[in-house]
């Protein structure tokens, strides 16, 4: 494959469906990075156990994850960690939990390190240690969208408070987390819901004739989020990406 | 040995009742058999999000409705009550015990206790909260009365879980005082706390239960056999009571079905205190048979196609997945 042109940076992105959003946001914004150069790999999060390391690249044993990686990096079949520079895991089944204000240290001490240890994402980020040395930058599912476009009362553990805890759980990995931007959330800890993907109608797959059989789907989906949103995540965790680099 | 009709409700649970449970240790039982049953038994305080079960055990999340711990007296469910809706606040005491600190309401509730005054209040706050939703939002309010003897501040305005000094804190006679409750008080306290109850949620139905495990200790000069029988058969007709003067207040008979005299005592462990799983699984028996012989059953077994079901619903999430990347990574419009 082509490698990316001299003071490029080539940031590998390995990513459940959330990736999606990314994508999009990724053709909004790209003109505002001409030295980065993203190559998406994603595939929905469970698929994921079917990567394995192999003659210090990752490669998929599952059809489903296979076509998937094919499909979202324009053919690639493999994962060689020397074609980039960066590594980012996002959205890979790692739910940061809406917690309330009042529960003690010790709780919330304890459900973050449950969360990291029961993650898709940390088993990921420890593969991928194995293959590189280089940065691994680790991303959670975009928050829960808001129902009914309204805030929910309660006040909740700040994100970056949440973070701080989990952090450690990776440590292992030594991957960093970049954080969901804060003009995309409510002060109930969910997305705001005009960065869902809203009423934006699918293409019919498999088979589907009528284009509007899966509608609903996005309608109902309380866990997508759109263009805006990925454009909004790039623009501002991509400077720390390259920064991150640079140091 | 067999015995029937232990127990004639008088209104149905159903499964769509939701059911709140609160009280002494016996009640934690409850709890788990309704929900295990497919009744409505109702959380509402759950563990966080992302808390482990074993974490979720040892934080004592779903021992009970709401995160109060062990509510053994009527005089303590009454505090409760009066807290959870607005009547009095809790005092600003706090235990301490090797540089952590305790809730005197709740002391066993964070197993190594809190970091700070405030983290104890703030934490018994969201309990506070959540017991005000069991309130407000339970059809059904299940209440196990466990002890008569409780320790009260000097002025008497409120009551401890267990005596200060045991788990944490100091005891100080001069701010301590051992109260073992009688017949008329326990009433008051009782009656007050549905009067509470009812206050804010009308239509709500109590059911209490006494718990049959005996008193480990007592505080009075009495043998400990001695203050059992006096604890146990002051609850049990303070309860009965309670019923008799209520249309939306049943007594279930736990407490006899443990320790009655056909049963000889098989549902006790070694110890001749703790309840057997046995006898656990005998007193909910009783109570489902009781429901089901006067009302039928309400609670159905799970569909055949729910496991289906769901299986569809996981692949319809995978799909919408699938989707949202063929959407995106896709050739466009």
């Amino acid at each position: 494959m082509p490698l990316a042109p001299e003071n490029d940076m080539r940031i590998c992105i390995l990513g459940s469906s959330h990736t999606a959003s990314l994508k999009l946001g990724w053709d909004m914004v790209k003109g505002e990075f001409p030295a980065v150069d993203p190559v998406f790999f994603g595939s929905p999060g469970a698929s994921w156990c079917h990567l394995r390391a192999q003659n210090g690249s990752l490669i998929s044993t599952h059809a489903t994850l296979t076509k998937s990686i094919q499909f979202t990096s324009g053919g690639l079949h493999r994962i060689d960690p020397a074609d980039y520079d960066a590594f980012l895991l996002f959205g890979l089944v790692l739910r940061l939990p809406r917690l309330r204000q009042g529960i003690s240290q010790a709780v919330l001490q304890e459900t973050m390190q449950d969360v990291a240890n029961k993650g898709l994402t940390l088993r990921m980020a420890t593969k991928l240690r194995g293959v590189t040395a280089k940065r691994i930058w680790i991303a959670a599912n975009p928050m829960k969208l808001a129902v009914g476009g309204g805030v929910e009362a309660g006040s909740y553990h700040a994100q970056a408070e949440l973070i701080a805890q989990m952090q450690q759980g990776f440590a292992v990995s030594d991957a960093s987390f970049l954080p969901q931007p804060a003009e995309t959330m409510g002060s109930d800890m969910r997305t705001l819901g005009h960065f869902g993907l809203g009423a934006r109608r699918l293409r019919p797959v498999r088979g589907g004739t009528d284009d509007t059989e899966f509608r609903g789907y996005a309608e109902d989906d309380q866990k997508h989020t759109n263009g805006d949103y990925g454009r909004l995540w790039l623009q501002e965790n991509l400077p720390v990406i390259v920064r991150g680099n640079a140091g | 040995m067999d015995i029937d009709g232990l127990w004639v409700p008088k209104w149905q649970v159903t499964a769509q009742d939701k059911v709140v449970t609160f009280g002494s240790c016996f009640a934690q039982h409850f709890g788990r058999a309704l929900l295990h049953k497919g009744y409505g038994w109702t959380n509402m305080e759950p563990p966080p999000e992302g808390l482990g079960d074993e974490g979720a055990e040892r934080f004592n999340y779903r021992v009970f409705s709401a995160r109060t711990g062990n509510i053994y007296t009527a005089n303590i469910l009454r505090q409760w009550c009066a807290w959870a809706t607005g009547r009095a606040t809790p005092p600003d005491e706090g235990w301490q015990a090797g540089g952590r600190f305790y809730d005197p309401f709740r002391p066993a509730i964070e197993p190594d206790g809190f970091s700070s005054p405030q983290e104890v209040r703030d934490s018994r706050e969201l309990t506070i909260e959540a017991f005000g939703d069991a309130l407000r939002q339970a059809d059904v309010f299940v209440f196990t009365l466990g002890l008569t003897e409780s320790w009260r501040s000097a002025d008497g305005e409120y009551e401890y879980a267990i005596c200060p000094g045991t788990a944490a804190g100091e005891f100080d006679p001069a701010r301590h005082h051992f109260v073992n409750e009688r017949y008329p008080a326990i009433l008051a306290a009782l009656e007050e706390a549905l009067a509470m109850m009812r206050q804010v949620n009308p239509g709500l139905r109590v059911l209490l239960t006494v718990s049959p495990v005996p008193l480990t200790a007592t505080a009075t000069q009495d043998h400990v056999l001695v203050a059992t029988t006096y604890s146990k058969s002051v609850l049990r007709a303070v309860a009965g009571d309670v019923a008799a003067n209520h249309a939306q207040v049943d007594y279930f008979p736990s407490y006899e079905i443990i320790t009655a005299p056909p049963f000889a005592g098989r549902f006790f462990a070694e110890n001749k205190r703790s309840v057997l799983a046995e006898g656990v699984a005998h007193v909910m028996a009783q109570f489902f048979a009781g429901q089901t012989g006067r009302y039928g059953d309400a609670v159905k077994a799970p569909e055949p196609g729910a496991r289906a079901q769901r299986a569809t619903e996981r692949g319809r999430d995978d799909l919408v997945c699938e989707e949202v990347l063929l959407d995106a990574f896709g050739p466009g419009e």
